[in-house]
């Protein structure tokens, strides 16, 4: 018994455990004398790490929800929708994380609502607030979707679907306004803000760079959740999105440099104090770097050489394909074998993103084939390619693989 | 609009001024030995500036960034002068103390039910006709309130009747877009205040942005809706040249691309066994 326990408890859980004790332990300090005996806060540092990380950087971490969304739902780009609801559900708990961290770091919690109802338009924090409180919102009506699904509630699903879009469409615009107003809120402290920092461009730079790191956290998440569940990751659609963020990345620094010299502040940087060596240090370890690391050939070497351009062809699969259909569709297929060697796409998706993996053997996981019974549309079936394909295609061992492409995602 | 003029040349470091705050707000007695500080018991503090003194108190701005500032409007600024604070509406965010210019709200860290702390210009006494209790205390009359356009007057006159005492500037006069609170004497005085404040309201700097909004809100929508509108508009055109022709999009272009599968007939079963 004894023994059973001391082998669980490994290094990761230790430190996880004397976090969870200390952090227990300030919340009791926190809650019953104030936040002068829990935190290191003062007169001279009014806000820190709660607010500094966990609301102006947490929220930053959360925005690949509303980037990925919006290329799926609103640009239709449909090879990120595997990333959607991953994104969504991960922004959701971000967002509940930082109105958890909130209650601790204000210092009259209860009143959490009073924004709600005493209004001050001219305060950013104002419009802080109610974007935090709508746009969660706005999550959790997108991620109830997948809780009704789970839950079989058919009415509630569909209703949940038809709600997609347009919630997508408000939460694009609420965190438009939400990422820039955390840059908003700093506008009114030029004198405290260093000047290499201070500019009217603040909201501006807060959304891009807000859009690239959220891109970024999208990849570290499915990296993580890789791990964890032991699947492989969609190495393709992640490259694309490293892509993507390194471009935002460059506009960031172009709106940057542009407002820097404008302003003639670069001057300044010469010479080199405490204040010029983090802003270099920010420019070159937070941006150069990565835009470097994320168009290296030398990172994806793993890669297969021969990507297809373009999806491979689009099959229908109505019913549980008869014999003649079997040949008909090896035969179609026989033309992509050599052009998808695609390492990453072993799962497959259907149209709102849910995964099938593909059972070892090759066979296609039971809940597919009883949709395929129940007269379910196979359009919506993506069978992605993988080491291991249904047997009824005919492929063995560890050779190419097929994908096939709904013809849904073009209609 | 009242407010308060502090004349450094006059004032003669009696601390007459802090003992009358504290009496009036019923405030303790503060900690001197470590030093004089604005704090949450501490509304004014008289401070050694080279060989004068200076009061250091909420400024009482003309369009106080703390009052911009504050989600719940908390603090605001009432037409006879003051910026005053209403604890029932505040949520304990500080955003405040961050934007306030001249570093003065302080906050009661050890509370659990912690409240903003800083000069209120004595509102009930000002409503009474009253002047405030710090300059109603002064002896050396360096402390003297009114109302501000007579205090400018009066400031200027005492520096232009001494010039070489005084710097020829009144502390406040547009300082953070002008405060209640007029400050004169000599250069160091000056000196003392932070330099990166600017001549100009604040609250202007994000209400620039925040005006924006409903532009911004009405023109992102509208383009995401339209953006969409085209894209679907063109996937449901290739699906019905689809639906017409065939797919001939992705098969011809591989064919081309990679040069394989030549001589396969797709449309033929049976023939393409793996």
């Amino acid at each position: 018994m004894t023994d059973r326990f001391l082998r669980k408890f490994t290094m990761f859980r230790l430190i996880g455990l004397i976090c969870l004790v200390s952090g227990l332990y300030a919340t009791f300090l926190r809650f019953t004398q104030g936040l002068g005996a829990s935190t290191n806060l003062s007169d001279t540092f009014p806000w820190g790490l709660w607010v500094g990380f966990d609301v102006v950087c947490g929220v930053g971490l959360a925005a690949g929800g509303f980037t990925i969304s919006a290329m799926v739902y609103i640009l239709r780009i449909e090879k990120y929708r595997p990333l959607a609801r991953p994104a969504v559900l991960t922004a959701f708990i971000g967002y509940l994380l930082v109105v958890g961290g909130l209650i601790f770091d204000l210092g009259l919690p209860w009143r959490i609502w009073h924004p709600m109802v005493m209004w001050n338009p001219h305060s950013v924090m104002f419009e802080v607030a109610w974007c935090v409180t709508l746009y969660t919102t706005v999550l959790a009506a997108e991620a109830s979707a997948m809780v009704f699904e789970k839950l079989k509630m058919r009415r509630s699903t569909k209703v949940a679907h038809k709600l997609t879009f347009p919630l997508t469409v408000a939460a694009v615009c609420l965190s438009m306004l939400h990422q820039s107003s955390l840059g908003s809120l700093f506008l009114l402290v030029p004198g405290r803000l260093h000047e290499l920092w201070w500019t009217p461009f603040l909201p501006l730079l807060f959304f891009l760079s807000a859009i690239a790191v959220g891109l970024v956290m999208t990849i570290i998440e499915s990296n993580l959740s890789a791990r964890a569940f032991g699947r492989e990751i969609e190495a393709d659609v992640l490259q694309n999105a490293a892509k993507v963020a390194s471009v935002v990345m460059v506009l960031y620094l172009v709106v940057r440099f542009a407002d820097l010299i404008h302003r003639g502040v670069l001057t300044t940087l010469w010479p080199l104090d405490r204040a010029g060596a983090f802003f270099i240090l920010e420019i070159l370890a937070g941006f150069a770097l990565p835009i470097v690391l994320f168009n290296s050939t030398k990172i994806y070497a793993e890669q297969p050489l021969a990507l297809p351009r373009r999806p491979a062809r689009s099959a229908r699969v109505h019913h549980q394909p008869t014999e003649r259909e079997r040949d008909r569709l090896r035969g179609r297929l026989r033309l992509h074998l050599h052009p998808c060697v695609d390492r990453s796409r072993r799962d497959s998706h259907d149209r709102d993103g849910r995964r099938h993996r593909l059972l070892p053997g090759g066979a296609l996981p039971s809940g597919l084939r009883e949709g395929h019974a129940r007269g379910r549309k196979a359009e919506d079936l993506e069978v992605g390619g993988g080491t291991t394909s249904p047997a009824w295609l005919g492929l063995q061992g560890d050779g190419p693989f097929v994908t096939l492409r709904p013809s849904t995602y073009f209609a | 609009m009242y407010g308060i003029l502090f004349d450094a040349n006059l004032c003669v470091g009696c601390g007459a001024c802090m003992e009358a705050c504290r009496a009036e707000n019923g405030l303790p007695e503060s900690d001197e030995t470590e030093g004089l500080a604005l704090s949450a018991t501490d509304y004014c503090v008289v401070e050694e500036v080279g060989d004068v003194y200076l009061r250091r108190m909420c400024m009482h701005c003309l369009e106080p960034s703390c009052a911009s500032a504050c989600p719940v409007g908390a603090l605001h600024k009432t037409s006879i002068g003051p910026v005053e604070y209403d604890f029932e509406k505040c949520i304990g965010c500080r955003y405040c103390m961050v934007a306030c210019p001249f570093s003065v709200p302080r906050y009661e860290w050890n509370s659990v039910t912690p409240r903003v702390r800083k000069c209120q210009l004595c509102p009930h006494r000002l409503a009474n006709g009253q002047p405030t209790a710090c300059s109603e205390a002064c002896p050396a009359e360096a402390t003297v309130s009114g109302e501000r356009s007579e205090l400018l007057a009066e400031a200027w006159r005492r520096i232009s009747e001494d010039p070489d005492s005084y710097a020829p500037q009144v502390y406040g006069t547009n300082e953070a877009g002008g405060t209640s609170v007029l400050v004169i004497g000599p250069p160091e005085v000056m000196a003392a205040f932070d330099p990166r404040i600017p001549n100009e309201s604040l609250p202007h700097k994000t209400w620039v942005v925040l005006s924006q909004i409903p532009t911004a809100v009405g023109t992102a929508g509208t383009g995401l809706l339209a953006v969409n509108w085209i894209i679907r508009r063109r996937m449901a055109l290739t699906a019905e040249r689809i639906r017409k022709n065939g797919d001939d999009r992705t098969e011809s272009f591989e064919l081309k691309e990679e040069g394989v599968g030549a001589g396969i007939d797709p449309s033929d079963p049976g023939k393409g066994g793996v």
